[in-house]
C-alpha cells in the first residue's frame, strides 16, 4: 500500500494547493470580520499538512506487504468491467432527459446484469423491464415525482 | 446475435421517433377552442415544503381547484435562494399547465448576479400577499419605540446586531433600509432563515430583527419579544398597538410579497381563465381563513397593477441594495 | 416560560383520542411507509414526510400528524435495514449503523444485526418520546440558550468524533474529514451571498447532501461489485431463529441503548442537530468506553445498537424545540412543522398555552408510532433478511437504478444525479485505497454548522475568545477534548492489540511449522 499511499498523498497535496490558490480570487468583503476566504484557506492548509503527514509516514515505513494495494490497471479484466459499468451508468444518466427514464432503464439494467455475468436472457429481460416500471409507478403515483420522460412526455 | 441487437435498437429508435411525432401533433391541434384546463396543473414553488410560501401556496391551490375543475400539484423546486424555482417557472412550457409562485427574491437576485433574468421575463398573474417588515426586539430591552432604538444605536455605534434570513434577502435589505434612513451603524448577521434569527433574538444572542409579523407572532404572543414598529401604511389589524414607522416620524415602508406568474408566451385566453380562478380563490372565505391562521396580509393586485408594482419594486430594491453596498 | 407541571388528566385523555382506530390505522400506514422509505437508499424519512404533508391537508389533524410521526419513527429504523444488508444507509441517520451492521451481515449475522437494530431503535425511540413528554419545557429553555458560539462548539465536538470512526489509519481519516469540510465551502457562502469555487447552479446551496451520500455509499459499492469475480453465496443465508435479540444480546447492548436514547434525545433537542450526528456521537462514546474498542468496526452488536438507539432517540428529542419554540430540532421536524401550519397550529411557545391538548396528543401519538414500527419490524425482519438472498446479478443493478432515482427525486434535478455518480467514483477510489468514508459524511453534516456559526459569533461579539466565558461552550469544548484524548488513547490500544494478535498468529504459524 506504500506506493499507493504516496501517490494519494501527493494528489491530496496538489488538490489542497489548487484550492488554496483559488481562494485568492475571492471577492474581498468590507465590514465582514471573517470573510469567505478564511475557512477554505485554513482547511486547504490543514489538508496539505495531513497529506504531508501521510507522505512522511509512508516514506520510512518498511511494511510493504501488509495490505497489498489494489491495482487499477486496465490489464485486469474485472477492472475493465468496473470501468465499463461506470461508463454505462454515466451514459444512462445522460440519456434520461432526451430519451426518457422508462425507455433507457431496461437497456441499462440489462447491460449491467449481463456485465455481472448473468446469462439467463428471459429472467434478465423481465427484471430489466419490470423494475423501472414499478419504480416509475411508485414515484409517480405514491410520491408525486415524475421522472424525466423524454419521448413519452405525453404520458405525464 | 449482433444483428438481433441492431434490429431491436433501430426498432426502438423508430418507435420513439413515432411517439415524439405523435406527442407534437397532439399539442399542436389544441389551438382551436380554448379547451382548458384538460388535465392537472403543476404549480412550482421555489421554497421548501412546510415553509411559509409553501403553506400559503398550497392553501390557495386547494381552494382554486374548485374553480378550475382540475387538480393542482405543487412542486417544490428549491435551492439557490429561490433562483432554481424561479428559473424553472420562467423556462416552463408556456401551455398554461405550469404556473409558479414568485416572491420578493425575484427582484433582489438579479442585482446580485444570482439569476440572469428579471420580472420582465415572466407573465404576472396576481399578487397574493404583502407582509410588511417590523422592528422586533427582546421584551426586556431598554427601548420601547423606534426612536429610542435609533438613539441607542447612535450611542453604541457598531455594537447592535440585527438578524436576517440570508445576505441579500428581503429582511437584510429591510434592515439596511432602516439603517440608512435613520443613519445608524449596525451589524447585519445572517442566519439560515427568519425562524433561527427570531429564536436567536428570543435567546438574547442578537438585539433585533426586521422580519414580518408572521414570523415573530408566536414569540410575540408568548411575551418574549416586542414589536417597536411596522413598516406599513397602517397598523396591523390583529395587533393595533403596534405603531407604524410613519406615525413615529420615520417615513419607511417596506414589505415582502408573493404572487403567481406564468412563463411568457401563454395564450391570453388561458391566462384569463387562470386569473379569474385564482382571483376567486383569493377571495374565497376558506382561503381567507387559512391565510388568517398563517398571519398573512392578503394584498391582491390584478395582472396590470401587479406588473406595474413589480417594476416599481425592482427599482426601489435596486436603489436600496446599492446604498447598502450589496451591489456595485 | 411554560408551565412545568404535567396535566395528568389531559395526558390520559389524549391517549384516549390517539387510540382511536382511525388514528391507529394511519400510524401503522405511516410506520409501514416509513420503514419502507427509510430502507430504500435515496428515499429518506424527510422526503417521505415532505411528500406526504400535503396529503394530510385533507385529513383531520390527529390522523395526519400520527401518520407523519409513523413515517418519522419508522424511517429512522428503516435506514438500518439497508445499512446492514447492502452497506448503504437508507437514511443519513443510519450512516453509523453501516460501520458494524454490514460486517455483521457479512459474517452471516444479518438477522441478529437486524433484530438488534429493531430493539435498539424501539427502546431509543421510547426513551426519546418519554423525555419529550415529561421534560420538554425545561429542555426547550435550554435550547434557547444555544447561540452561534454554542453551535460552533457543538460542531467541534461532533467533528472530534471523526477520530473514532477513522478505522485503521488516523491520518487517512483526518484527510477525509478535512476534505469533507473543504468541499462544504463550495457553493454559496451563506454569510456573504458569494459563490465560492465552482459556479454551478446546482451547487448554490452547497453540495447536495443526499445525492452525495448515495453516491459515496451506494454507487461506490455498485462499482466495487464489478471489479472482482462474484464468489457464489459467500454470504450464508442468514438463518433467522428469532426476531427478538437474545437475552444475552440484550444485556450486552443495554448500556449502548440507554445512553443512545438519552444522547439522541439531547442532541435532537438542539435545533439543527439531527439523528446523524447523534448516531455518530453515541457510537464514538460507546467505543470510547468499551473494554474492547478494537472490535468496533468488525461487527459487534454494541456498534449497531449505539447508532440505532441514538437516531431514534433523536426523533423524540427533535420534537421538543419544534413544539415549544417553533424551531425544528432536525430536518424531519422542519418538514413536520408544515403539517402543523397547514392545520392552523403554529408551533411555538403559544402551543403549550393555547393548544395543550394537541401537544399531549402528539406526545401520545409519538409513543404509538414507536410501537407501530416495532410491530412492522418484527413482522418484516424475515422478509428484509431475504433481500440479501436475491442474486447479486439482479440486486446490484437494481440498487443502482434506485440510487439514481433517489438522487433525482430530492430536487428533481439531473445535476444531482451526475453529482451522485461523481461521488460514486470518488467513493469507490477512496475505499479501494483505504480511506474511510464516514468522516466525509460527518464533515458534510457539520461543516456548514461549524463555519457559519463561528463567523456569526465573531461578527456579533467582535472576537472569538469570549466564547470561552460561556458555560455551554466550555462544556462542549471540554467534551471535544475528552473525546479526542480518549480516541487517541484508544487508537494506541487498538494498535497494541493488533500487534499482539499478529505476534500470536506468527507464533502459532511458527509452532505449526515445527
Amino acid at each position: 500500500m506504500k506506493k499507493a499511499n504516496l501517490v494519494s498523498a501527493i494528489i491530496g497535496m496538489a488538490f489542497s494547493l489548487i484550492c488554496f490558490l483559488d481562494t485568492f480570487t475571492f471577492k474581498k468583503f468590507k465590514n465582514v470580520p471573517v470573510g469567505p476566504e478564511v475557512f477554505p484557506r485554513a482547511l486547504a492548509v490543514a489538508l496539505f499538512v495531513c497529506c504531508l503527514a501521510l507522505l512522511l509516514t509512508n516514506l520510512h515505513t518498511t511494511e510493504e506487504n501488509k495490505d497489498p494495494a489494489p491495482t487499477l490497471s486496465l490489464k485486469d479484466m474485472y477492472m475493465r468491467h468496473a470501468l465499463l459499468a461506470t461508463l454505462i451508468m454515466v451514459v444512462y444518466a445522460m440519456l434520461w432527459e432526451p430519451v426518457g427514464f422508462l425507455i433507457v432503464s431496461p437497456f441499462a439494467l440489462f447491460a449491467l446484469i449481463y456485465l455481472m455475468g448473468k446469462r439467463n436472457w428471459g429472467k434478465m429481460a423481465v427484471v430489466s423491464v419490470i423494475v423501472p416500471i414499478v419504480a416509475w409507478g411508485v414515484f409517480r403515483y405514491l410520491l408525486g415525482i415524475t421522472l424525466p420522460m423524454g419521448f413519452l412526455d405525453f404520458l405525464v | 446475435m449482433k444483428k438481433a441487437i441492431a434490429l431491436l435498437l433501430s426498432l426502438t429508435a423508430m418507435a420513439s421517433a413515432l411517439f415524439a411525432q405523435g406527442g407534437a401533433e397532439a399539442a399542436g391541434s389544441s389551438k382551436k377552442a380554448v379547451d382548458y384546463p384538460k388535465k392537472n396543473i403543476t404549480m412550482i414553488c421555489p421554497w421548501s415544503a412546510g415553509g411559509g410560501t409553501d403553506a400559503v401556496l398550497r392553501a390557495l391551490c386547494g381552494t382554486a381547484e374548485k374553480y378550475l375543475g382540475v387538480g393542482i400539484t405543487v412542486e417544490n423546486k428549491t435551492g439557490g435562494a429561490g433562483a432554481i424555482g424561479h428559473a424553472a417557472i420562467k423556462n416552463a412550457k408556456p401551455d398554461g399547465y405550469t404556473v409558479g409562485m414568485i416572491t420578493f427574491e425575484l427582484n433582489s437576485l438579479p442585482q446580485q448576479g444570482l439569476i440572469d433574468f428579471t420580472y420582465a421575463d415572466f407573465d404576472p398573474l396576481i399578487r397574493v400577499n404583502a407582509d410588511a417588515a417590523t422592528l422586533t426586539v427582546k421584551a426586556d430591552a431598554p427601548y420601547n419605540s423606534v426612536k429610542e432604538f435609533v438613539d441607542y444605536c447612535k450611542a453604541h455605534p457598531g455594537e447592535v446586531s440585527i438578524g436576517n434570513s440570508a445576505p441579500g434577502s428581503v429582511w437584510h435589505i429591510g434592515a439596511g433600509l432602516l439603517a440608512n434612513s435613520t443613519g445608524i451603524d449596525v451589524k447585519h448577521v445572517a442566519f439560515e432563515g427568519a425562524a433561527p434569527a427570531v429564536t436567536a433574538l428570543a435567546g438574547g444572542h442578537i438585539q433585533a430583527v426586521t422580519v414580518s409579523l408572521a414570523e415573530v407572532k408566536s414569540q410575540l404572543d408568548a411575551g418574549n419579544v416586542k414589536c417597536l414598529g411596522i413598516m406599513d401604511s397602517k397598523r396591523p389589524a390583529a395587533y393595533p398597538d403596534i405603531k407604524t414607522f410613519k406615525e413615529q416620524g420615520y417615513d419607511i415602508e417596506y414589505a415582502t410579497w408573493r404572487g403567481l406568474a406564468l412563463p411568457k408566451g401563454v395564450d391570453p385566453e388561458i391566462k384569463q381563465i387562470l386569473v379569474d380562478a385564482f382571483t376567486k380563490a383569493e377571495q374565497d372565505p376558506q382561503f381567507v381563513e387559512a391565510a388568517g391562521k398563517l398571519n398573512l396580509n392578503l394584498a391582491y393586485l390584478n395582472p396590470e397593477d401587479f406588473t406595474a408594482f413589480l417594476k416599481q419594486n425592482f427599482e426601489d430594491v435596486t436603489t436600496t441594495m446599492k446604498a447598502l453596498g450589496l451591489v456595485d | 416560560m411554560q408551565h412545568m407541571a404535567i396535566d395528568w388528566s389531559l395526558l390520559f385523555s389524549s391517549y384516549g383520542s390517539v387510540l382511536d382506530p382511525m388514528v391507529v390505522l394511519y400510524v401503522f400506514l405511516g410506520a409501514i411507509g416509513g420503514v419502507l422509505i427509510g430502507s430504500i437508499p435515496g428515499l429518506t424519512a424527510t422526503m417521505g414526510i415532505a411528500l406526504l404533508v400535503p396529503f394530510t391537508f385533507g385529513l383531520d389533524f390527529l390522523p395526519g400528524v400520527a401518520m407523519l410521526l409513523g413515517i418519522f419513527c419508522g424511517g429512522m429504523y428503516g435506514g438500518s435495514i439497508a445499512a446492514i444488508l447492502i452497506h448503504t444507509p437508507g437514511t443519513p441517520a443510519a450512516a453509523a449503523t453501516v460501520l458494524d451492521g454490514y460486517p455483521m451481515a457479512q459474517k452471516g449475522e444479518a438477522g441478529r444485526a437486524l433484530s438488534i437494530a429493531l430493539f435498539a431503535s424501539f427502546c431509543g425511540g421510547i426513551i426519546g418520546a418519554l423525555l419529550m413528554t415529561f421534560l420538554a419545557p425545561p429542555i426547550s429553555t435550554l435550547a434557547l440558550k444555544f447561540g452561534p458560539g454554542e453551535f460552533f462548539m457543538l460542531a467541534m465536538f461532533g467533528l472530534s468524533v471523526i477520530i473514532s470512526i477513522s478505522g485503521k489509519s488516523l491520518t487517512k481519516g483526518l484527510i477525509m474529514g478535512v476534505f469533507g469540510l473543504l468541499i462544504c465551502t463550495v457553493g454559496m457562502d451563506k454569510s456573504c451571498a458569494y459563490i465560492r469555487f465552482l459556479k454551478f447552479q446546482g451547487l448554490y446551496d452547497g453540495i447536495p447532501f443526499i445525492p452525495a451520500l448515495i453516491g459515496l455509499f451506494a454507487v461506490s459499492e455498485v462499482i466495487a461489485n464489478f471489479d472482482h469475480k462474484i464468489v457464489k453465496s459467500n454470504v450464508k443465508a442468514a438463518r433467522i431463529t428469532h426476531v427478538w435479540p437474545s437475552l444475552d444480546d440484550q444485556k450486552r447492548v443495554a448500556k449502548a441503548v440507554v445512553m443512545g436514547g438519552l444522547i439522541g434525545a439531547f442532541i435532537g433537542s438542539i435545533p439543527g442537530a439531527g439523528g446523524d450526528i447523534a448516531a455518530f456521537v453515541n457510537y464514538s462514546e460507546q467505543k470510547r468506553e468499551s473494554k474492547h474498542p478494537e472490535l468496533f468496526g468488525t461487527g459487534v452488536p454494541e456498534g449497531v445498537a449505539a447508532s440505532e438507539a441514538a437516531n431514534n432517540g433523536c426523533s423524540g428529542g427533535a420534537m421538543i424545540p419544534m413544539l415549544s419554540l417553533g424551531v425544528p430540532g432536525d430536518s424531519n421536524t422542519a418538514v413536520l412543522m408544515g403539517a402543523f401550519i397547514i392545520h392552523g397550529f403554529q408551533p411555538g411557545p403559544m402551543m403549550y398555552v393555547e393548544h395543550l391538548d394537541i401537544v399531549y396528543q402528539v406526545f401520545a401519538a409519538m409513543i404509538v408510532a414507536n410501537i407501530a414500527f416495532l410491530i412492522v419490524g418484527l413482522l418484516g425482519i424475515r422478509l428484509f433478511a431475504k433481500v440479501i438472498t436475491i442474486q447479486r446479478y439482479f440486486l446490484i443493478p437494481c440498487i443502482l437504478l434506485l440510487s439514481l432515482v433517489g438522487a433525482y427525486a430530492i430536487n428533481q434535478s439531473m445535476f444531482d444525479v451526475f453529482l451522485c455518480l461523481v461521488f460514486g467514483v470518488l467513493g469507490y477510489l477512496f475505499q479501494r485505497y483505504g480511506f474511510p468514508l464516514s468522516p466525509i459524511l460527518l464533515a458534510l453534516i457539520l461543516g456548514p454548522m461549524c463555519e457559519q456559526n463561528l463567523r456569526r459569533y465573531v461578527q456579533i461579539n467582535d472576537g472569538f475568545f469570549s466564547m470561552f466565558t460561556r458555560p455551554i461552550c466550555l462544556i462542549f469544548f471540554a467534551l471535544a477534548l475528552i473525546s479526542l484524548y480518549s480516541a487517541l488513547r484508544n487508537q494506541k490500544k487498538i494498535k497494541e492489540r493488533e500487534a499482539e494478535a499478529e505476534a500470536n498468529a506468527a507464533r502459532a504459524d511458527a509452532n505449526r511449522e515445527l
